[in-house]
């Protein structure tokens, strides 16, 4: 008989193949990012499949990657500054990106060799996962353009802007559910590229971010690999805060 | 005798890559496995591990250099006691 000590209680030895998925509501960007270093971390030492996905709306904050630059800011900093807006660079791919409320932010933190995945592949699940929420929501779009994303007749609705560390993935995927699109238009787009646009302003008509958070978890899930997932609200290592925001009009 | 920093196979497809930082200095102690070079394509950044502790001793790579897998980015001479 085994000694109940025997067991190997260490992460290296713990095991389980599912997507833990936690919904956090409105996070402040720098939380977001504490919150996903901690995890890259976590998911690092295992060796199982198990990967997690924040999803979130960020308070309007500016954010730019590594194929990104200052001229890209459609305004000036004083601008920025009096709307309460932070710029955040970031070693992401990507260039600059406006995240506002009505933004859906998914940080998929997974381990892309346990998946079987590289990179052209973990951004084609991506990009599949938003176009299967948009089939749902009856928006015809596609993906696989050079400029990383998802696009439908009006523009560009989501953007890829992911990084890898010891092959686990965090920063992620954008989605425009009902923005206000004043704001995403405070940066440009690359040369040649696609306007931003929003699901609400596709459809012409109000989109639930409830129902867009369901359909992209669910889609994410298949496409990633993940047969199981398990649903948390909010994340034991954010605290609730207070701040003045920007309120978009 | 020095050990090369070399592109493994990442699956970027099509993509190119490029080095868009380096983390370490030329003459920097690294340890096994800690992150030296970062490389980027359209949508994503990659960090690429140190395969040996040992010193920085030559960056061939340089920023913004377009590099594939394969290639030798840097080399590191590994030192005794690291």
């Amino acid at each position: 008989m085994s000694h109940p000590s025997a067991i190997d209680w260490s992460p290296r030895a713990r095991r389980s193949d599912s997507l833990e998925v936690y919904l956090l509501g409105r996070v402040d960007f720098a939380s977001a990012v504490e919150l996903q270093e901690r995890w890259v971390y976590e998911i690092s030492g295992r060796r199982d499949r198990q990967g997690a996905l924040f999803l979130c709306e960020h308070p309007p904050v500016v954010t730019i990657g590594r194929t990104g630059s200052r001229s890209q800011l459609l305004t000036d900093e004083q601008d920025l500054r009096s709307r309460l807006m932070d710029v955040h660079w970031l070693n992401r791919g990507g260039g600059a990106l406006v995240h506002s409320p009505g933004q859906l932010a998914a940080y998929p933190i997974v381990p892309l060799d346990r998946l079987g995945l590289g990179l052209a592949d973990y951004r084609a699940a991506l990009e599949r996962a938003v176009i299967g929420v948009c089939s749902e929501l009856k928006v015809a779009a596609t993906g696989g353009r050079e400029d990383p994303g998802v696009f439908c007749r009006t523009g560009q609705l989501a953007w890829i802007a992911s990084a890898v560390r010891n092959w686990v993935t965090h920063q992620g995927l954008f989605l425009n559910v009902a923005p206000a699109m004043h704001l995403m238009r405070l940066v440009s787009s690359p040369p040649g590229g696609a306007p931003p646009t929003s699901l609400a302003a596709q459809r012409t008509r109000p989109v639930s971010m409830h129902a867009a958070r369901e359909h992209l978890i669910r889609h994410l899930a298949e496409q990633l690999g993940y047969d199981r997932w398990h649903l948390y609200t909010g994340h034991p290592l954010l605290k609730r805060t207070r701040r003045m925001v920007h309120a978009p009009a | 005798m020095t050990a090369p920093i070399r592109l493994p196979e990442i699956g970027a497809g099509q993509a190119t890559l490029s080095v868009s930082c380096w983390l370490v200095d030329t003459g920097e102690l690294v340890d096994l496995g800690d992150r030296v070079v970062e490389l980027v394509t359209a949508s994503s950044t990659f960090d690429v591990p140190a395969p040996v502790a040992g010193r920085l001793s030559r960056i061939d790579k340089p920023l913004d250099a377009d590099v594939a897998v394969g290639d030798i980015l840097g080399w590191i001479e590994p030192e005794p006691g690291t």
